[in-house]
């Protein structure tokens, strides 16, 4: 689509009047900052009415629950009107969700990614994937995870209404909290974090989204999503052809977290990168 | 611009969650680069301020959803001709219901700003500008906002209202004798003195 970038046949006369009306419009509009908040509100807005689309037969499980206390600036009257959306999408073979994989969740195993197995006690902490020597270290933390407001924030993944979650399972307790971070606020920053790996892996950037799974194990020790961040890493180890590395780190992953509903995708990815190392021998 | 995918002989396959990362990706980048004209779209064509960050939001639903199915460089046209319909529910909802409608009136801004040189003023310019384009047909009007405010030309037009290119300029010249008409009456109602309570 085409935009004119200078005077063509289609203008014309028009007095001063009618174009100083006309150029008021172009300065309105949201600022960036509003362009930010409505994005975080768009998000949040896709989390809260997850739960409704199971029974559309949409992947619902890829996205987590919205805080119930963030603030939430759309109206009733939206969410309505967004659910009719997504009835439509639903209806005509579409679905939101199948665009919401930042939460880092598989459609195939339902996720509950910061649940862990073994009941009471303290859940055994999960080490971080070893990152292949030829992958630097990079950033602390993606600039992403510094510009996002902290609203809005997923504090766990639901388990999904179809698989209910085994009485075993418990939720991760957070580790302790700097001073000043609230739970929210580093969850924030956990999917943020999470969000600009799985970012890097989309467009090929697997040695990347490693730098940045090792950057966020070592910003949020014992974090929430670490599951989630061990899946990124074995897709990127995957993608980058390490099989030894790749292999290392689904047995850790296995052992660690039997029973953890990314098993089933961790499995498939292994898979696919055996069948793929095979292929040229057939 | 659609984001390309890792292609070639790569050690494995673009997975399922790697497209679907890709397409999140494009959202949000068609979010943050949209956003802003989007809603100068949605407000100009008729959706009360109050109400233009939910149609917005409403617009980036269906885009969305749609994602997968929008051809690579499409995506602008798309994102304007989903806007449009949600213009035009709007509307439609707003002339059934009239108190959902803005606030401010012409009459108002009339009757409290006689000076044409305040009239100037970006905000009070702009519900002006809106109370000229309100008593426009959304046909007329959807083209004359394209094609004057955001730029847009005649073919990038047709291809988003999905009419022919001659009937853009049909409806483009029919809207700018309009809008002229309406302007200048406008201007004489501003240039006239200040009603006395």
């Amino acid at each position: 689509m085409s935009k004119r970038t200078a005077p063509d046949s289609m203008d014309y006369e028009r007095s001063e009047f009618e174009h100083s009306l006309l150029a008021s419009a172009r300065s309105d509009g949201p600022t960036p900052a509003e362009v930010e908040r409505a994005w975080l509100a768009f998000e949040a807005d896709a989390c809260a009415l997850a739960p409704l689309l199971p029974a559309l037969g949409a992947r619902h499980e890829a996205i987590p629950r919205a805080a119930p206390s963030a603030p939430r600036p759309w109206s009733a009257t939206l969410r309505v009107r967004a659910l009719k959306w997504l009835l439509i999408g639903a209806v005509g073979g579409g679905s939101l969700v199948a665009l919401w994989p930042s939460r880092g969740a598989s459609p195939v195993p339902p996720p509950l990614p910061v649940a862990v197995p073994g009941g009471a006690g303290t859940p055994e902490p999960l080490a971080p994937i070893e990152i292949p020597s030829g992958a630097e270290p990079g950033p602390q933390a993606p600039a992403a995870a510094a510009t996002r407001a902290e609203t809005a924030v997923p504090t766990q993944r639901r388990a999904p209404g179809p698989v209910p979650a085994s009485p075993s399972l418990r939720r991760t307790e957070l580790p302790p909290l700097r001073s000043g971070m609230t739970q929210e606020s580093r969850l924030t920053r956990e999917v943020a974090a999470l969000d600009a790996a799985r970012a890097a892996l989309a467009i090929g950037g697997s040695a990347r989204a490693l730098r940045q799974i090792e950057a966020y194990h070592r910003e949020f020790p014992g974090g929430a999503l670490e599951a989630d961040a061990d899946v990124v890493a074995i897709e990127a180890l995957a993608a980058e052809g390490d099989q030894v590395a790749l292999a290392r780190a689904v047995q850790r992953f296995l052992r660690l977290r039997p029973r953890d509903p990314h098993v089933a995708r961790i499995r498939e990815i292994e898979a696919a990168a055996l069948e793929r190392r095979a292929a040229p021998n057939r | 611009m659609r984001t390309a995918l890792p292609s070639g002989p790569g050690p494995v396959a673009p997975s399922p969650h790697v497209a679907e990362a890709a397409a999140a990706l494009e959202l949000r980048t068609l979010f943050a680069t949209h956003y802003a004209s989007i809603w100068r779209l949605l407000r100009r064509l008729g959706v009360p301020a109050a109400q233009v960050d939910d149609s917005v939001q409403e617009v980036f639903w269906v885009v969305a959803r749609k994602l997968a199915q929008i051809d690579p460089g499409k995506q602008q046209a798309f994102l304007y001709g989903v806007a449009l319909r949600v213009a035009a529910s709007e509307v439609r909802r707003r002339s059934q219901d009239p108190a959902r409608g803005d606030s401010e009136d012409v009459e108002r801004l009339v009757d409290e700003r006689p000076s044409p040189e305040e009239a100037l003023e970006q905000a009070r310019a702009r519900a002006l500008l809106d109370s000229i384009l309100d008593r426009l047909p959304l046909e007329l009007r959807s083209v004359l906002v394209l094609f004057e405010l955001e730029g847009l030309d005649v073919r990038a037009i047709a291809e988003i209202e999905a009419i022919p290119i001659g009937t853009v300029g049909s409806r483009l010249r029919r809207a700018r004798e309009e809008f002229s008409a309406h302007a200048k009456r406008l201007r004489v109602r501003l240039q006239a003195p200040r009603r006395i309570a």
